[in-house]
């Protein structure tokens, strides 16, 4: 084979494998692509090990109460309410972990320059992988919704006794809520620390930590701490507004936690530099 | 994976060809100054070599050139418009700035395919430029098992998966086998011969030799050097020797011109053998050598123009290596 340097000819297209009629005028490309981030974001190996773990662990949550409910209690019962709200506290940590992922995801990873290339509109981008973060947050919480009710059914069915669904609607809205505000968070953290670990810490240590500075200073009588932190207890506040009760510190935790992090990082979004 | 791909390379769209344009661009972070005053051109149908030591300011150009980063000054167009404002950038063109810019999660094959998808590009596109790049045998594995050299040939399939005009490569040959670099020359040799337009990033100075029909030369951020390859390796400057090498350093550093130490005492200066006389006969010097640096060495011509410019932020060199007339 000769190895000189000569300029090869230019190639015919017929020489390259045929995949089909190229588009025949060129589309102005999209950066609002919902669906194509939430295909970018579950056909990694790290987010389908963390909904495999999560599906994992709502089954064991539900089994669990369930066979519980059964056995351990000197009447059995097969209630819905409770196993949601059981279901609910693992899940919550869970769904901002997977929020969290998916908007920053690729931020960790390097793979958003490649995205921003094909997308620049950053806006857009932004919008979009928080459409698809929601899309996945509302699956994940109606599959959570509908195991309960198949296993609360099953549950009565082999017990042969009446499955209780007493306050469900209402269990379900609050605890949709709760799910909803941690799964936003996760999102808001995401949107700002642009870093999938920083956020997930955030994320998750959060709501923990403030119900239970809360807990400490009602417990010790700081009254004033008490009105404090509960502008920025965001589980309370989303029960409190998924009853219908718009508190003053309620709609104050949804500015200070949610709105005021997604404004500030939706600018650093769209003026930070990548490569 | 295939180590010498056979598939013959792909010509640009048949769409209109891309200008790539920079206009006195400038960046600056605080105090530093990564860009001043650059200023070039890129047409249809050449492969444009950017050349520069490391912190010259080439990959801060490009990532501006790519709307990555915002320019302090000046502008980066594309076709008359800035990247962020192109209808469809990936159908106009292809870029790779770095592989690692590959999400290590997916497989290779998923990666085109997404890219294919938010080009607008038909099902089938990710399949054919995975076997373009030499990577079928590999299109299932996850980029986080790939060698270097091929995630810089998935970063290239991404790069022309939407079939652009124009390519935007920052050190593509990086991590390449001998095959490997001699289908990325044959690539870009062929997409510029089919009408497309190339710039190209390398500190490979031998491919950039044997592919570019043209060289920037940047270094302290600012343009030292561009032209036809052939005019800029022949326009190498001027190897001198004297009897006192000190005075003969001292009379060229005082005219300011870059100079290269070329061994045995002599100096490859960036100035016409007539100037390097005329400066010589006005400092009584002795010359023992004095001829043109004609060796067509693209290194020579690097290291001779950035050596001298490459501390010195505050003048720029200017464009010709060798002004034809000097004030002594």
């Amino acid at each position: 084979m000769s190895t000189a340097l000569a300029r090869p000819a230019a190639p015919h297209s017929a020489s390259l494998p045929s995949a089909g009629p190229r588009p025949s005028a060129v589309r102005p490309t999209r950066s609002l692509r919902p669906l194509l981030d939430l295909r970018q974001c579950v056909d990694t190996r790290a987010m389908r090990a963390v909904l495999l773990v999560t599906a994992a662990i709502m089954l064991a949550v539900i089994a669990l109460s369930s066979v519980l409910q059964v056995t351990l209690l000197p009447d059995p019962i097969a209630d819905f309410s409770l196993t949601l709200t059981l279901l609910s506290l693992p899940l919550s940590v869970l769904l901002a972990v997977i929020t969290a992922m998916a908007v920053a995801g690729e931020w960790s990873s390097g793979a958003m320059q490649s995205t921003l290339l094909q997308r620049p509109r950053r806006g857009g981008v932004l919008v979009s992988k928080v459409l698809a973060a929601l899309v996945l947050s509302a699956a994940i919480i109606a599959a959570a919704a509908l195991l309960t009710a198949g296993a609360t059914a099953l549950t009565a069915a082999v017990a042969r006794i009446a499955p209780s669904w007493e306050g469900g609607a209402q269990t379900l809205l609050a605890s949709s809520a709760h799910l909803l505000a941690g799964a936003l968070f996760g999102i808001a953290c995401a949107i700002l620390l642009q870093s999938t670990a920083l956020a997930c810490v955030v994320a998750i240590s959060v709501p923990f930590m403030v119900p239970l500075i809360a807990s400490i200073a009602a417990a010790v009588g700081v009254e004033s701490l008490v009105s404090a932190v509960a502008w920025v207890d965001l589980p309370q506040a989303a029960r409190d507004l998924a009853a219908g009760r718009a508190e003053p510190s309620a709609l104050g935790a949804v500015l200070l936690l949610l709105v005021v992090p997604s404004a500030i990082g939706a600018w650093r979004w769209s003026r930070r530099e990548l490569g | 994976m295939s180590e010498n791909p056979s598939v013959t390379p792909a010509p640009p769209s048949a769409a209109a060809p891309v200008r790539i344009e920079v206009r006195d661009l400038s960046k600056r972070y605080g105090e530093h100054r990564a860009v001043e005053g650059l200023s070039f051109t890129c047409e249809p149908g050449t492969v444009t070599g950017f050349l520069g030591p490391n912190g010259a300011g080439k990959s801060t150009t490009l990532r501006i050139l790519t709307g990555l980063a915002e320019p302090s000054g000046g502008q980066a167009l594309i076709d008359g418009v800035r990247y962020r404002d192109l209808p469809a950038p990936g159908r106009r063109i292809g870029v790779m700035l770095d592989a690692r810019a590959l999400h290590s999660g997916r497989t290779g094959l998923e990666t085109l395919r997404l890219a294919a998808i938010a080009a607008g590009m038909p099902r089938g596109r990710a399949d054919e430029v995975l076997a373009l790049v030499g990577l079928e045998g590999a299109g299932r594995k996850r980029v986080g098992g790939y060698s270097y050299g091929m995630r810089q040939r998935l970063g290239i399939g991404v790069a022309l998966i939407g079939d652009p005009a124009a390519l935007v490569l920052d050190e593509p040959a990086n991590g390449l086998d001998p095959d490997g670099i001699r289908w990325m020359r044959r690539l870009l040799r062929s997409f510029a011969d089919a009408g497309g337009t190339v710039l190209l990033s390398s500190h490979q100075l031998s491919e950039v030799q044997a592919t570019a029909d043209r060289v920037l030369v940047i270094a302290g951020g600012r343009l030292v050097r561009e032209g036809a390859l052939a005019e800029v390796t022949a326009g190498g400057g001027t190897r001198v020797a004297a009897t006192d090498p000190v005075r003969l350093r001292q009379a060229i550093d005082a005219v300011g011109a870059a100079c290269t130490p070329h061994g045995d005492g002599a100096l490859d200066v960036a100035l016409d053998a007539a100037d390097v006389g005329r400066l010589a006969l006005h400092h009584q010097l002795v010359l023992t050598a004095l001829h043109p640096v004609e060796d067509g060495s693209l290194e020579d011509v690097f290291f001779t123009l950035t050596d001298g410019a490459r501390g010195d932020a505050g003048s720029p060199v200017g464009a010709p290596a060798a002004p034809s007339l000097l004030e002594v």
